[in-house]
Order: structure tokens, then C-alpha cells, then sequence
């Protein structure tokens, strides 16, 4: 078993598992860090077929038609995360309730995935009281400055993005799908890469303040118009996931999604795939002109 | 009638709304604004448990100066507008 350290959205954490499991997380690379002072989380991976286990199931969700996603708890308040491929496992993962350590048995099916997957729970849930949270999100840098595509997978962020990138110069690409959101000790809200981007790889260990969101709908034309608070509000509700059953999570996410809201702007585009979607977006929230 | 299961009323920066936090209101996706009376009779029916159109129009007329008829009226049009949402059964 081998220890490395990573660094995303400014908290560390450690993973610990035998050379071949870590020799799959190559997009998790360029967040490697020397070991610190003080991890915020530590998981450690163990590969077996099967794991004893009784808890009782809070829900169970189908992410896809062949994925089914199972939370529950255990006796003494862990949190259990499983995941199965058609009926086979795929792994097993037990948090303390504090997300200090969490203990992932992988089966060896979709291992790459399965990391993400377990990862992105723990670090969700693990930094949320430090003002942090995944946001499903495209994003893009212009001017030392963040902006985000938000919106239901296949409303067109990447493509937004890819516009921006080929059409407004000086635009990079920070993540397309998994980006970190944090509420600084000032207030500022920045914007950090991670090593969940979807399909498109994407690993950027960079930082920036936001600049403004968008929130994307595909239309017969481009329109934009700036959203009021309770519309910005139900924009970030969707666009941020966490199991808002428990109220231990709920209450706190509510806060920060507030403070978001009141911090950044965030705009509304019925918008085609097309260059002039781009310009409007652009010229809209940046407050440049052609 | 009551309010269904894991529907919860949140604070917006001073605007009231009701989300779908529950389990049983995972799936709900929209997002209901609420004027002042209505949040406070969102309230008042989350006190009440079992409620109705009468039971509301009093606590209203308790609280606020407003006649028994417009009372019942403002309470059967905003409870109109929860059951079109599915928010209470």
C-alpha cells in the first residue's frame, strides 16, 4: 500500500491503495501535493469480491439504466455508499459521519469511475462545512476571471464553452463538468479546477474568482437576461448535488447556495449553437464589447 | 388535508420558497414562491398537521385584521394553487 496527497479547491486529502489502483488515477496528477501538515480526509482502498456488510437503505437511485446507486446507514451512523452494474458490485464505501475516513472496497469493474464516483462523495460532504461544493458546471477563464455554464446535461455547456474558446480570444477551458465552488473567508467566491471533468480531459489545478454564471436552455434564438435572486437560487439548487433528505446537509448547502446568489450574478441564455450565442454571452457578463 | 412529505420552506435573501428536500420530494425540481401570508399559512398548516379551508381562515382571521370572508377566499385560492403543485394531499 502506497499514500499519496492531493490538493483540490484548496483542501488536501490523502488516498491510500496498492500501486496499481493509484496507477489509475492519472487526472488526479496534477493535484499531487508533498504530504501536508493536516489532511482533511483520508480513504483508503481495498480490492475484494465481496464485503460483509448490514445497514439499513435510505435510497436507491438508477443514474443510468444499468447503474444503480444505493445510500444507507449503518448501525453506528456511518455513511454507506454502494454501487452496482447490473446486479454485480462494483464497491462498497463507509464513511465516519464527520467524512474524516472513508474505507472503499472496489470489485476491479470500473475502477476509474469507481474513484471519481467515491471521491467526489466524500470530498462533497467533507468540505461542505468549509464552504466548498462540487457544482455540475462547465467553466472557462477569460481575464483572470471564472464564468460557468450551467444546466442539465445536454443543454449545451461544453458546447458554450468550446464557442467561447474558439471565438472570444484569451478564453481557457478550466473543467467541464465537475469544477469546485468556494466562499473565501472575505467572501470572494472562486472557482477551482478538479480532476472530475467528464468526457473531457480537463485537470487543471488553477484558481480563479468568478466572474458570473449562465445558466444554458437551448432556443430558436439567442436571448439573455440577468435572473432575480429566488430564480438564481432554483438555477444553483439544480445544478448542486447533495442528499438533501438529511438535514445535516440540506441546511448547509441552502446557506451557501444563498450566499452564492448574493455574490454572484447570474444570467439566464436561451441560446442556438452558434457564434453569435458566444458573443452575447460574453459581452454580457464581462461587460466587453465586440 | 396535510402537507405532504419533505417539503420544506427556505428563506431566499427575504423571499420565501418551498423546495423538495425530502425523500419522498427528491424529484419535485420545481420551486414555489410564496407571498407573505401564504408562508405564514404554510407555517401555520405545518402547526396544524391535519388542516382545512376553515381551520386556516381562522388562524388567518386570529392573526391578521381581515374579514371571514376574505379570509376563506385568500385561503381557498392559495390551497388551490398547493394541490395544483402536489405539495399537500
Amino acid at each position: 500500500m502506497r499514500r499519496n496527497y492531493y490538493k483540490v479547491g484548496g483542501h488536501s486529502f490523502s488516498v491510500e491503495a496498492d500501486e496499481q489502483v493509484l496507477s489509475e488515477m492519472k487526472e488526479y496528477e496534477p493535484f499531487r501535493i508533498a504530504e501536508p501538515p493536516e489532511s482533511l480526509f483520508t480513504v483508503t482502498i481495498h480490492v475484494a469480491d465481496h464485503l460483509d456488510i448490514s445497514y439499513a437503505e435510505t435510497v436507491r437511485r438508477a443514474p443510468t439504466e444499468s447503474l444503480t446507486a444505493i445510500n444507507g446507514e449503518d448501525s453506528e451512523g456511518h455513511d454507506i455508499y454502494e454501487y452496482l452494474w447490473c446486479d454485480r458490485h462494483i464497491f462498497w464505501f463507509v464513511c465516519d459521519k464527520q467524512y474524516r475516513h472513508g474505507e472503499l472496497t472496489i470489485t476491479g469493474l470500473h475502477v476509474r469511475m469507481t474513484l471519481d464516483i467515491a471521491l467526489t462523495h466524500i470530498f462533497r460532504y467533507a468540505t461542505l462545512k468549509l464552504q466548498t461544493t462540487v457544482i455540475h458546471a462547465s467553466a472557462v477563464s477569460y481575464h483572470d476571471k471564472a464564468y460557468l455554464f450551467l444546466g442539465i446535461s445536454g443543454t449545451g455547456k461544453s458546447t458554450h464553452s468550446r464557442l467561447w474558446l474558439e471565438h472570444i480570444e484569451g478564453t481557457e477551458l478550466i473543467n467541464d463538468d465537475k469544477p469546485i465552488l468556494r466562499i473565501m473567508d472575505d467572501g470572494e467566491v472562486r472557482l477551482y479546477g478538479s480532476p472530475w471533468s467528464g468526457k473531457t480531459p480537463c485537470y487543471r489545478n488553477v484558481d480563479y474568482p468568478v466572474g458570473g454564471m449562465v445558466k444554458l436552455n437551448q432556443g430558436p434564438q439567442n436571448r439573455i437576461r440577468r435572473l432575480g435572486k429566488v430564480e438564481a437560487y432554483h438555477v444553483i439548487l439544480q445544478s448542486v448535488y447533495g442528499r438533501r433528505w438529511d438535514a445535516t446537509v440540506s441546511t448547509p448547502l441552502h446557506e451557501l447556495e444563498v450566499k452564492l446568489i448574493e455574490r454572484v450574478p447570474i444570467w439566464h441564455l436561451e441560446c442556438l449553437p452558434d457564434h453569435e450565442a458566444a458573443k452575447l454571452s460574453w459581452t454580457t457578463v464581462t461587460g466587453e464589447q465586440n | 388535508m396535510k402537507q405532504k412529505d419533505g417539503f420544506v420552506l427556505r428563506d431566499v435573501c427575504g423571499d420565501k420558497v418551498i423546495v423538495g428536500e425530502g425523500l419522498a420530494a427528491i424529484d419535485f425540481g420545481k420551486l414555489l414562491s410564496l407571498n407573505e401570508t401564504a408562508a405564514w399559512l404554510w407555517q401555520k398548516a405545518a402547526d396544524q398537521g391535519e388542516f382545512s379551508v376553515d381551520s386556516l381562515a381562522s388562524a388567518l382571521c386570529e392573526e391578521y385584521e381581515v374579514s371571514p370572508e376574505k379570509a376563506k377566499s385568500d385561503v381557498t385560492n392559495i390551497l388551490a394553487r398547493w394541490q395544483e403543485m402536489e405539495i399537500v394531499e
